[in-house]
């Protein structure tokens, strides 16, 4: 999913910060702040109810059209796919399905709901559900932003969503009640953690007729099938959520009620969290995170499968030079941005896929060039590209336009950036800044040079980063296009053998991190704060945050 | 009654001793009214000040900037958030000096308080809370488990950060990015005077001219020129900003000239609209139609001039508000655009830092205060000198 938030980076060690991350919310404390809001009883109370604070309101909260990640805390709290993640160790677990086959030929998975199961206002849920789901998804009407998410792999989608009268033709049915079969287009290895993502979830047909594009504006219309379900909306201001009894394992869910507050500056929000008002936030501020760390403060470092980079406009010159491309890679201090300026201490990035993803203990970055590029910048080499490119010193060379979303962090990382391109290769540059919605539409449109920009998993495999690059990929924001590269992710999604799949992966790789399509600038962690007193809030590496197995401790 | 009787030998009456006669009377020189107003003007020691203040900030922020040795945009990134005042500790292995920064950076300082380098991390252990750092070959440890954070010395004891200095490489300290504060704080001063200037002209041209015609020219035409004044003054300047910033296709400071300009002189035009309606009956300019002067003579030597008071006061009072306005929008992110440095800008970005580096705040919001204050007392002055109803003679 597209995530604007490059805040939160890596810790030292990626090993490191998910060892943290699993237990940092058993950290024994008690900090001045926490105790004295336990002790007086102001805005936390002990009983099972917590304020959490998120910064950015969503573009909606309907599981079938949204991408955005702001949207994620709400919708993996209150709805449920065939598969979840696992709050122990982020694994996927079955979710509404108790258990599925995959046929012989790994083109046919057929699922098997638990029984029993029920919306969040108590009718019962089927397999149908989720056959009405995806068709909803795959109706153009819809708008729904991760059509991709089906018509890719499953038989038929493309052709439904094309022609909505060729529903016999989708590979999504409905086998009885409660037995639901996929049939994909070709034998897909992580077909299943593509059912992760929340585009799959099922959605209530009756709600949806009654309500029409409304049903997620009221609480009331707002039917789930999670552990949570919604009881008040106030837009822009916060969501109420409480327990679903009606969920199937609603014995292991503790929490009564969570409140997620829309406090837009996470400084703002960390002034709440401080004086015990809130139980917890979504982003530390990046002045405040040596602080933090240095207290006994709840602040919680978890891994993330997210790299931060900017977008270069490869359709337009000189940036359809790779050895432009190049120069500006070479010129950007990674080290600087990631220990002076955002102060977290992240991964340099050379390439787009972060380290993480391994088959039999072998990590898909095992052995990876660095592609000339290094920590610290090379001003030297980054001229002498330049200077091959026909920009001998910068001479000739346009004003380079650096735009960026309104964000501080990003602002920062922005004017250092533009600071280094200036010196380290004579040239000039402009920057300018717009607010995300415009600021996507233009990145979209190509109507931009160089841009800030990010990437999140969506699912925990390097192709959702690899597709970003396909030739006219949805995603394809920077206008890359080789047929080689195509190919190998062509061939590398239909590899059935794990292994072979992750050497076309590396080879795809190699190919697109050579040509520069993008400045690679760091590999992300997450970083929040939990109260010591919430325990088990689990956020994965795909950045979603599950108080499922949640609860307050006296 | 006896009617002989003299006055009282001691009542005090005497004659003048000739010799002293012509001093006493010698009559006090005459003052225009320009002198009497400076006069004035001198007796209120806060607007002289604030004067002085203008003048020596002016010199600064023309000045300044090619004398601190930064350039406003030059990043020292490993020197970031070093503030002004420095708490160091000194280790036995090193003849420098050790300062901390509120992100945990270790800073090595010379005695006389000048910046050498950041000193490499090259560790960070969180279980045990303590850093790691490679100086010159030898391992330095920072302990964080205990507030403040401490280096270590090779005996494993916590060194206190006892002696202080002044920053003397930055003397006002670095901001988030490591750029001199003082440089940008000089830089912001230029920007807001020239919004200063800026803000004067258009007042002192264009509101004085359509002031000045509207209130003299009466009838359909005064009533069509206020109703446009009107228009203007209903749309907040904000919109225009960003309006103008949208056609331009680029922000920083000529949207914020072009805004100012084009609509800033509006309630210099009322009043001086005002005063020529109330001018333009009185005698002296009846006179001068009556020997045939036009109304742009009669603008020009009799309604401006006998408004200048009023102008003056308005004018003083409007710029600081301008300068404000600037300052305002750059915080806001619809003023100057970085790198450059405004005051507004400068407020904003320390905003995110404010609770570990506070003086990034502190200096430029001083700046834009004492700016205020000198343009406020210097309005102040004006209008009590140039007020005709609180005019004393000496």
């Amino acid at each position: 999913m597209r995530i604007k938030q490059p805040i939160a980076l890596l810790a030292p060690l990626l090993g490191m910060s998910l060892l943290l991350g699993a237990c940092s919310s058993a950290t024994p404390s008690s900090t001045a702040t926490t105790g004295q809001s336990a002790a007086d009883g102001t805005g936390t109370t002990s009983a099972q109810e917590i304020i959490f604070a998120l910064h950015d309101t969503p573009d909606g909260i309907d599981p079938g059209i949204t991408s955005n990640s702001f949207a994620s805390p709400i919708i993996v709290n209150t709805f449920e796919g065939l598969v979840t993640y696992s709050t122990d160790d982020g694994e996927l677990i079955p979710g509404q399905a108790e258990s599925w086959d995959i046929s012989e030929d790994g083109l046919t998975y057929t699922f098997h709901l638990r029984s029993g199961l029920k919306w969040s206002d108590g009718t019962p849920l089927t397999a149908h559900d989720f056959v009405y789901s995806a068709q909803r998804v795959l109706t153009p009407a819809t708008t729904a932003q991760y059509v991709n998410l089906y018509t890719d792999y499953v038989v038929g989608a493309q052709d439904y969503y094309d022609d909505q009268t060729k529903v016999d033709g989708l590979g999504i049915k409905a086998v009885d009640d409660s037995t639901l079969e996929i049939d994909l287009l070709a034998p897909t290895p992580f077909f299943i953690d593509i059912l992760g993502m929340w585009a799959w979830y099922p959605v209530q047909e009756a709600t949806i007729e009654a309500n029409g594009d409304q049903w997620t504006n009221k609480a009331d219309s707002y039917v789930s099938n999670g552990p949570f379900k919604m009881s008040e909306i106030h837009l822009g201001e916060s969501y109420v959520l409480v327990k679903n009894p009606d969920y199937w394992d609603a014995a292991n869910v503790k929490l009564a009620k969570i409140t997620f507050r829309m406090i837009p500056e996470p400084s703002t929000a960390l002034s709440a969290y401080e004086s015990g008002e809130i139980d917890g936030q979504l982003t530390v501020p990046p002045g405040d995170i040596a602080r933090l760390k240095t207290t006994d403060s709840g602040l919680v470092i978890t891994a993330s499968y997210a790299t931060t980079f900017y977008d270069i406009n490869n359709a337009k010159a000189p940036y359809d030079n790779a050895l432009v491309r190049k120069a500006l890679n070479l010129a950007v201090d990674r080290n600087t941005i990631i220990n002076d300026v955002l102060q977290n201490g992240g991964t340099p990035a050379y390439t787009i896929v972060p380290p993480g993803y391994s088959v039999d203990g072998e990590e898909f970055s095992e052995g990876r060039s660095t592609f000339d590029l290094g920590p610290t910048a090379d001003p030297e080499a980054a001229r002498a590209a330049l200077a091959e490119a026909g920009y001998p010193n910068g001479e000739g060379f346009p004003t380079l336009h650096l735009s960026y979303y309104t964000s501080e962090s990003v602002k920062m990382m922005t004017e250092a950036i533009a600071e280094q391109l200036k010196t380290n290769l004579g040239i000039t540059v402009e920057i300018s800044n717009e607010d995300w919605a415009v600021y996507y539409d233009n990145i979209q449109a190509g109507n931009y040079e160089v841009a800030a920009m990010g990437w999140g998993a969506d699912y925990f495999h390097p192709m959702t980063f690899l597709q970003l690059f396909k030739t006219n990929d949805v995603n394809n924001n920077v206008f890359y296009s080789n047929p080689a590269y195509d190919e190998l992710v062509s061939q590398a999604q239909a590899e059935v053998d794990p292994a072979k799949a992750l050497d076309l992966m590396r080879q795809a790789e190699n190919i697109v991190s050579a040509d520069y399509p993008v400045i690679n600038l760091f590999y992300r962690a997450n970083m929040m704060l939990v109260s010591p007193h919430l325990q088990g809030v689990y956020r994965t590496t795909l950045n979603n945050l599950y108080f499922r197995s949640a609860y307050v401790v006296e | 009654m006896n009617a002989t009787q003299s006055l009282p030998p001691d009542v005090g009456w005497e004659p003048i001793p000739t010799g002293a006669h012509a001093a006493a009377v010698a009559p006090r020189p005459g003052r225009s009214f320009w002198q009497d107003v400076w006069y004035r003007f001198r007796q209120k020691k806060l607007a002289l000040g604030g004067g002085a203040c203008l003048l020596l900030i002016a010199v600064l922020a023309i000045a300044g900037p090619s004398l601190t040795g930064y350039s406003y945009s030059a990043q020292q990134s490993s020197l970031a958030n070093v503030p002004p005042w420095l708490a160091l500790a000194k280790l036995p292995q090193s003849d420098d000096l050790f300062y901390i920064n509120p992100h945990l950076k270790v800073i090595e300082v010379t005695p006389d308080g000048r910046l050498v380098r950041q000193v490499t991390q090259t560790g960070d252990d969180m279980v045990n809370k303590r850093m790691s750092f490679d100086l010159d070959g030898a391992t330095l440890y920072l302990d964080y488990s205990a507030q403040p954070p401490a280096l270590l010395d090779p005996d494993g004891q916590r060194v206190p950060a006892t002696s202080h200095h002044w920053n003397t490489s930055y003397l006002l300290g670095t901001d988030a990015l490591g750029r001199d504060i003082l440089t940008r704080t000089l830089y912001g001063c230029r920007i807001s005077l020239a919004v200063a200037v800026v803000a004067a002209l258009v007042n002192m041209v264009i509101g004085i001219v359509y002031g000045g015609v509207s209130g003299y020219a009466g009838g359909m035409i005064d009533v069509s020129l206020m109703r446009v004044v009107d228009i203007i003054s209903t749309i907040p300047l904000t919109l225009y900003v960003i309006l103008i910033k949208v056609v331009l296709g680029s922000g920083g400071f000529l949207s914020i000239v072009i805004a100012l300009s084009s609509v800033y002189w509006v309630d210099m035009a009322r009043v001086v609209r005002g005063q020529a309606l109330s001018l333009k009956g009185q005698e002296f300019v009846l006179a001068a139609r009556t020997i045939g002067a036009g109304p742009g003579a009669i603008l020009k030597r009799h309604i401006v001039p006998n408004a200048m008071g009023p102008i003056l006061v308005t004018a003083t009072m409007l710029i600081p508000s301008a300068i404000f306005i600037e300052a305002f929008l750059s915080f806001i992110g619809i003023g100057i655009a970085p790198p450059m440095a405004s005051l507004g800008t400068m407020c904003n970005d320390a905003l995110t830092t404010l609770r570990a580096s506070p003086y990034q705040l502190l200096i430029p919001a001083a700046a834009i205060c004492v700016i205020m204050f000198a343009f406020n007392f210097v309005g102040d002055g004006l209008r009590d000198a140039l007020d005709p109803k609180l005019r004393q003679r000496p």
